[in-house]
This record gives C-alpha cells, structure tokens and sequence, in this order.
C-alpha cells in the first residue's frame, strides 16, 4: 500500500494498549438494521397500476350496494330476487377465481389481467344496459366470472417485478387497493341520484378499458427471477440470467397436491380459514353491535365502522415494511411472524374492544385492532410467494382467495345464528378466541416450517444444470459478508460494490450500468472529465439521489433505497465540493454535528472532538467563529473534521482541494493521510493531477463507458491518465 | 389489432351511453328526504323540482326505508302536501311519506337512511 510521506505511522502497541483510536470506525455506535427502505432501482409503475387495477376491481361489488334501491324501483324487485342478484356475483366471482389461477401459472399474466379487465368493462356496461331481471342476473354473473382475473396474476407479477427483500413492502401497498376502493363508494351514489343508476355502472366501465390497455403494455417479467437473483446474488454476488417461461420441472397435473404439501402455505391457509370465521362477520355485524350496544343511529355506526378502513391502511402498510426490515435483520420467516403475532395480539385488543361499556375506549381500541386484522394480510400474501414455485402461484393465491371468501362468507350466518341464542356481544366474544387460534397456528406451524419450504422452493428453481440442483456455492466462491474469505481472495474484503447502475436527470441519463468494486482500506481517487458524472456517482453512493436501477452494496449488504441519513450511521458519509458547511452555525457546532447520530455518548463525542483538534489544530482558534466567515481552507479543513466526527467507514469527497491556495493542499493531503491510518476507507473525486497521485493508493478512471482501475499509481500512470482525458486510445 | 379494437368499441360504448344519460337525465330531480319521527312513526318528506321550463309532471312517488345494504324495510306512497300533486315547469313539490310498520328494533339495529323514488312521472 502506498504511503504519502506525511502520513504518521501508528504502531500496533499503540492501539493494543489503549484501544482502538477516538477517530477510528470501529468505536462508532452502529444500527443493528437499517430502519427504512424506498423501493429504488426498479419501476414503480407496475406497483401503482396493479393496485389501481385492484381498487378498480373491487369497486363494482360497492357500487351495486348504492344502486340496488334505485334498481329495485326500476324492475319492481323483490328483497329476494336482490339477494339473488348479489349471491350470483359473489358464487361465480368465488367459483372463477380457480380457473383463473390455473390460467395465470400457464399464460402470459399481463395478458390475462388485460383481458380480464376488459371482460369486466363489459360486463358492466351489460349491467347498464340489462332491460329486465334476467339480463341483469346474467350481467351479474358475467361480471362475477371475470372479477378475479387480476388477484391471482397481480399477486404473481408483483413477485417477480420487485425485490424479494422488499415483497411484504410491495404487497403492503397493493392491499391498500382495497381500502381505495372503499372510497369510490359515494361516487356512485352521486350518479345515481343525479343521471340514473344506469350511468353509474356505463362510467365505473371506463377505467376498465383503461387498466386493460395499461396492463396490456407492461412487461411480462420472467417467473422466479427475483427470487433466484435474490439467492444467487447471496452466494456469488452476481445475478443468474432469467430462466425459461416454461419450467418443465412443474407440470399442471398435481399442482394442487404440491401447493397442498406445502406446510407453510397450507398452515396460512387454515389460519386464515379459522380467523375468517371473525373477520367475517365484523364487516356485517358491528354496525349492529354499536346500534345495540351503544346506542348509535346507524349512520353514526357506519360512519364509526369506518375506523375500520384508517386502522385497516395502518396496519397494511406498516406490517409490510416491517417485515421486510426484520428479514433483512436476519429473520427469514418474519412474514409468518408478523402475520401470525398480528392475529394472536388482536385477540386481546378486540375482546376489549366488544366488552367495553365505554364507546370511545371501543373505537379507539377497534381502530387498533383492525389495523392487526389487516396486517397479516400482505405479509402472507408475500410469504405464500416465497414458498410457493412461481409456476404455482397463480394457484396458489386462487386456492387461498376461495378459502378465505368461503369462510369469511359463513361468518355473517355463524354471527346472526350465535346472536340469537345467547346475544350478539357474547357471540362476538365467543368467536374472538379463534383469531387468537389462527395467530398461534403461523406462530408455531408457520414459523417451524417457513425455511425448509422457502429452500425446497427454491431448490426447485434452481438453475439447470446445477450439479446439486440447489444454491449451495463452490468452495472456491467467496460468500458476501462472510468473515472467512476464499484462500485466495485479497487481504482486504470489499467494501463498496455498484452493480449495473443507471442514473439519469430527468431525460439525461448520465450513470450507463455503472459497475464499481472498491476494496476497504487505503484512498481511492478516482478521475474523468467534467460532466462524466463523477459527483452523481457519490450522490448515488450517498443515498443522495437514487439510480433508476441496478444495486449498491455496502460491507455485502445491499442498501439500495435506504435513505441517506440512514446510511451515514451506517458509516458512508459525504463532504460535497463547496457546499460542506453549515454556514450560520459556529465552527464547533459544525463539529459537533458530525456526532449526531450517536450524540448521548458525550464520552465518545468529545474524544472525537479533541482528537479532530489534534488533527487540526488550526481550527481550535476559530471554535467561536461563523463557519460562513471562515476561508475556504478553514471551511474544508473543518469538513473533514465534521466527516471524522462521525467516524465513517467510507468516506465520499468532492472535490478535495478544488479553489485551495498550495498550502492548504499540502495541509489537506497530510490530514487524508490520518483519516486513512484512523481505518477510514477514502473515496476521493479530485481535479487536480498531481494531488491525485500523491494521495492515492488506486487510482479510479472514469468515463462514459465505465470505471477502469488503473492500480496503484506508478511512473507512466500520468500520462495514461493524460492520454485517456484527451480522449486518445491507452 | 383485436384488442385494441374491442377496447375502443368499449370505450366508446360506455362514453356514449353514459352521457346519453347525462344528457337525457330524468326532468323530475328529487331531493334528500327529511324525516321527523315521534315514537315508532316516522314521516320522510321530499321535494320534488321539475328541470324542464316546457312540460308539467303529475309524479307518482313512493319514499323508502333502506338499512345499509339497500334493502328494503318499509316503503309508502308519499302524497304531495299542498296541491294536487303537480309539478310545473321549474317547480317544485313537496311529499310526504308516513311510516308506521318499523319496529323499534329497526329504529335501532337497520334504519340507515330514506330515499325517495319516483315510480311514474307522465306529463299532465
């Protein structure tokens, strides 16, 4: 490793007796996981038209609900020909569901939703049109056929569009196009009232045809690749190209009894049977209950039920990102946990809830409560994804819809035939329990089984010609993030790694499948010319902006979408060229804010703050002193200082030494040259040539076609640098 | 292509019939029923107001009672309160509606909401 000449060696008695230095990265407190995560570096427009596509789906059965008096006026129906009218959606939606999971593990999914959709906006328009009962029966049944096309092939192609880490994420928000649907109920009673029913089922058919051009012209992705990217890139670092559409392996005929042998999926499944039997009859009965219990009109009720749908959107979406951050803090079958202790804690919460005198304590714990009734949903439905081969989905989310409708659709008559015999508030109470049950089902059941059927599923997909057919790695392959590399790997383990990123400005695209590997320890500069996207680069790197696609990893742990100021504590900071001050603040409070994330250990943060002072003494006349009023040299050297505060394992600058007298430079030099020996890996983008090749330990050359390492820096690596900025061929 | 085809067919359908209904909306519009209740009798009223400025209705209207899911609990013939029920052009006509079938249980547990429809308008 090269040493600048400035740079104080630091002998290894030195850190053995006292420990590591103040500066050094490994005395900065860590977060044991990070705390959020964007969906970065894949579209998210596949996600928003699929939960469109889900609202828009669902929102027939609440139109007919608004329309049926106005219906009844007009054909003179009786309650039970209504009744029929919605028994014959509700039999043929649940009957069409099967089919259609059938037709989605065997055809093109994007296809079968455009068509479906299509379908649907016809059959609606028929419902508009029907001249009498029988059209309008026919019409109804027409339309429950084509209802479930997009569940079961959304639920699929949301597996394989987006990361498997980020699945119960993406699942969460598709949930929410329930609760949206829920909102376009007024909307067709305002049409009824004002142009007649007939209009309100010829508008609700256009987004229809809308959402079927749309789905029409999404990309049908390859089945199973996230999860074999997600399981290779594990043992190798790099993805597996996409399968084949056709995997031979799984053939139609006894796909049931394999969805079926799956004991994680089939434990979801009779859990959410049994827990059904509850949720089921809440949607029917609580208004009643508040009307008889606590003494609401029914519109009141109604109104108070909508609680309902707010805890709903809570629960939906936080499950979802709460899961994906205990997976990615080694909890692999989080999914099932999360499901599983949601239904077990709703227990208690909605026993409360149904035996309180009290109304505002009963809402308020309901509220919660339902956020824990919808909580499992997404999870499980991520969960199901991940242990069922991606030829089976389709199946398996229809076998699973049809269970859960079942159930949820006898609650309502268990309710009404308990509330008759011993009242409704002890049938509510005595139907609670088996929520409870279902959360103990996943817990126990669930949770034993999830890795065994997540790895068989996997082996299944594994890549032909595999030797063992499974994703055990070679003994000569390096695992990421393992801590015993191969025989023959560096002496040092890589710390950064960039994987096919592409970043643009609006229509500029400046970052072309970027790939970058940067081992730990030492500096690293790295060169171009002006505009080639040096600064974008580290913004990347930073959290700063996020690349339209391709995946950053850090210490082999991928934190694509993970915000910047969560990557800071994670240990990559950033001194921007220019704009690394806080202006109006003093210097030491400038200092002190490099502390932040870790400012309770005021132990830890005055060491730092003395030791930065060690490192520029400088600085320690001008501590009172506007950081705004200060010279530009003071301003960097006072960056830095923030940067060693926060102990950073990489550290991003911008411009080193760019509008800086001579002196200053030679003081910055030296100062990287400490940060360096403090552990500190140094990622520099520096302007100036001859600084470069005094600092560097690697130099990095970059240019539109990518980033080439040039080594170490050596006589002639001037005028190859020089002859690649002229642009004449090395 | 096919596709294409029948999804413009669609789209031109449901475009053109549901502005056919907005166009050729009903003359008679009626308003959100009031009710008044005193014990287990509840009495809806509802205004009807006539759009058009040429013709004259004779309404035949009838108000509900309607839990949440629409069905219906009681509906009665709702009688105009003053006049002979006829509605000239931009007018408007009150009617009333008792109700004295529902139980107090339907006062609790069912009753959502009243709507009032009108069965028949021929011009007079």
């Amino acid at each position: 490793m090269r040493r600048s000449p400035t740079r104080p060696d630091r002998g290894p008695d030195e850190a053995d007796v006292h420990g590591p230095p103040a500066l050094s990265p490994e005395r900065t407190p860590r977060p044991a996981f990070q705390l959020s995560r964007r969906l970065v570096g894949v579209s998210r427009w596949p996600l928003g038209l699929l939960t469109a596509i889900y609202a828009v789906s669902l929102s027939d059965q609440y139109l007919f609900s608004s329309v049926v008096p106005f219906i009844k006026h007009d054909f003179h129906l009786s309650d039970t020909r209504i009744g029929v009218l919605g028994s014959a959606f509700l039999i043929t939606a649940t009957l069409g569901t099967v089919p259609f999971g059938a037709m989605v593990d065997r055809l093109r999914r994007t296809r079968v939703i455009a068509w479906g959709a299509l379908a649907w906006g016809f059959a609606l328009l028929a419902n508009g049109l029907a001249g009498g009962y029988l059209t309008l029966l026919t019409a109804r049944a027409a339309l429950g056929v084509t209802q479930p096309a997009a569940g079961p092939a959304s639920q699929s192609l949301l597996a394989d569009y987006y990361p498997v880490d980020q699945r119960s994420k993406v699942m969460s928000v598709y949930q929410c196009g329930q609760l949206l649907a829920f909102f376009l109920i007024p909307l067709g009673a305002v049409m009824a009232t004002a142009w007649g029913w007939r209009s309100a089922f010829y508008f609700f058919a256009l987004p229809g045809f809308v959402v079927a051009v749309l789905a029409w012209r999404l990309t049908e992705p390859a089945r199973g690749a996230q999860d074999r990217t997600h399981a290779q890139r594990r043992i190798t670092g790099a993805p597996l190209p996409a399968p084949a559409q056709d995997d031979p392996r799984i053939s139609a005929r006894g796909a049931y009894r394999e969805i079926l042998g799956c004991p994680t999926y089939t434990f979801a499944l009779v859990s959410t049977g049994i827990g059904g039997f509850f949720f089921g009859g809440i949607g029917v009965w609580t208004v009643t209950f508040l009307t008889r219990y606590h003494r609401l009109s029914v519109p009141q009720a109604s109104a108070a039920v909508s609680l309902f749908a707010l805890g709903g959107l809570v629960g939906a979406l936080g499950s979802g990102y709460f899961a994906d951050r205990l997976v990615h803090a080694g909890r692999p079958a989080a999914r099932v946990l999360v499901a599983g202790a949601s239904r077990l804690l709703c227990a208690p919460l909605m026993f409360i809830a149904f035996a309180v005198p009290n109304i505002v304590v009963m809402l308020t714990v309901f509220t919660v409560g339902a956020a824990l009734i919808i909580a499992p949903l997404p999870v499980l439905n991520a969960a199901i994804a991940d242990v069922l081969h991606p030829n089976l989905r389709g199946r398996g989310v229809a076998l699973y819809t049809v269970a859960k409708s079942l159930c949820e659709g006898t609650s309502p008559i268990a309710f009404g035939f308990l509330a008759d015999r011993i009242g409704l508030r002890a049938a509510f109470l005595v139907l609670i329990p088996l929520v409870a049950v279902a959360g103990a089902i996943l817990l126990v059941f669930g949770t034993a089984h999830y890795g065994r059927d997540r790895a068989r599923a996997l082996a299944a997909m594994a890549p032909e010609g595999s030797a063992s057919g499974s994703f055990e790695p070679p003994a000569d392959v390096r695992v990421l993030g393992s801590a015993a590399p191969a025989a023959d790997a560096p002496d040092r383990p890589e710390l950064l790694k960039l994987t096919g990123v592409d970043f643009s400005y609006g229509q500029i695209q400046v970052l072309f499948d970027l790939n970058l590997s940067l081992i730990s320890g030492g500096c690293h500069v790295l060169l171009g010319r002006n505009g080639v996207g040096k600064t974008t680069l580290l913004s990347c790197i930073a959290g700063l902006k996020d690349p339209q696609s391709g995946q950053i990893w850090f210490r082999g742990g991928e934190i694509s979408g993970v915000p910047p100021e969560q990557r800071s504590r994670m240990g990559v900071s950033l001194i921007v060229g220019g704009k690394a001050t806080f202006p109006s603040l003093s210097l030491r409070d400038n200092l002190w804010m490099g502390a932040y994330s870790f400012s309770r250990d005021r132990r830890l943060v005055q060491e730092r703050f003395d030791a930065v002072l060690d490192v520029f003494p400088v600085l320690r006349r001008r501590l009172a002193q506007t950081a705004g009023t200060l010279s530009g040299g003071e301003q960097q050297m006072m960056a830095l200082g923030r940067a060693l505060m926060s102990g950073p394992e990489l550290l991003l600058v911008d411009e080193l030494s760019m509008g800086l007298a001579p002196h200053i430079v030679e003081e910055i030099i030296r100062v990287v040259g400490e940060i360096v020996s403090f552990g500190t890996t140094v990622l520099v983008v520096e302007q100036s040539l001859e600084v470069a090749l005094r600092i560097a330990d690697d130099i990095l050359y970059m240019d539109r076609v990518g980033i080439r390492d040039l080594g170490s820096p050596g006589r002639d690596t001037a005028s190859e640098i020089a002859a690649l900025m002229l642009g004449a061929s090395a | 292509m096919a596709f294409l085809g029948l999804v413009a067919a669609g789209s031109a359908m449901a475009l053109t019939f549901g502005f056919h209904a907005v166009l050729h909306r009903p003359d008679l519009v009626m308003s959100k029923p009031h009710d008044h209740r005193v014990g287990l009798v509840d009495t809806a009223t509802v205004v009807v107001r006539n759009r058009s400025s040429q013709w004259s209705y004779c309404p035949d209207v009838r108000i509900s009672a309607l839990d949440t899911s629409g069905t219906e609990l009681e509906a009665e013939h709702a009688a105009p309160r003053a006049g002979n029920g006829r509605v000239g052009p931009n007018g408007s006509v009150s009617f009333t509606a008792t109700f004295s079938q529902l139980t107090a249980k339907d006062y609790r547990d069912k009753l959502d909401k009243f709507e009032g429809f009108v069965i028949h308008a021929p011009r007079c």
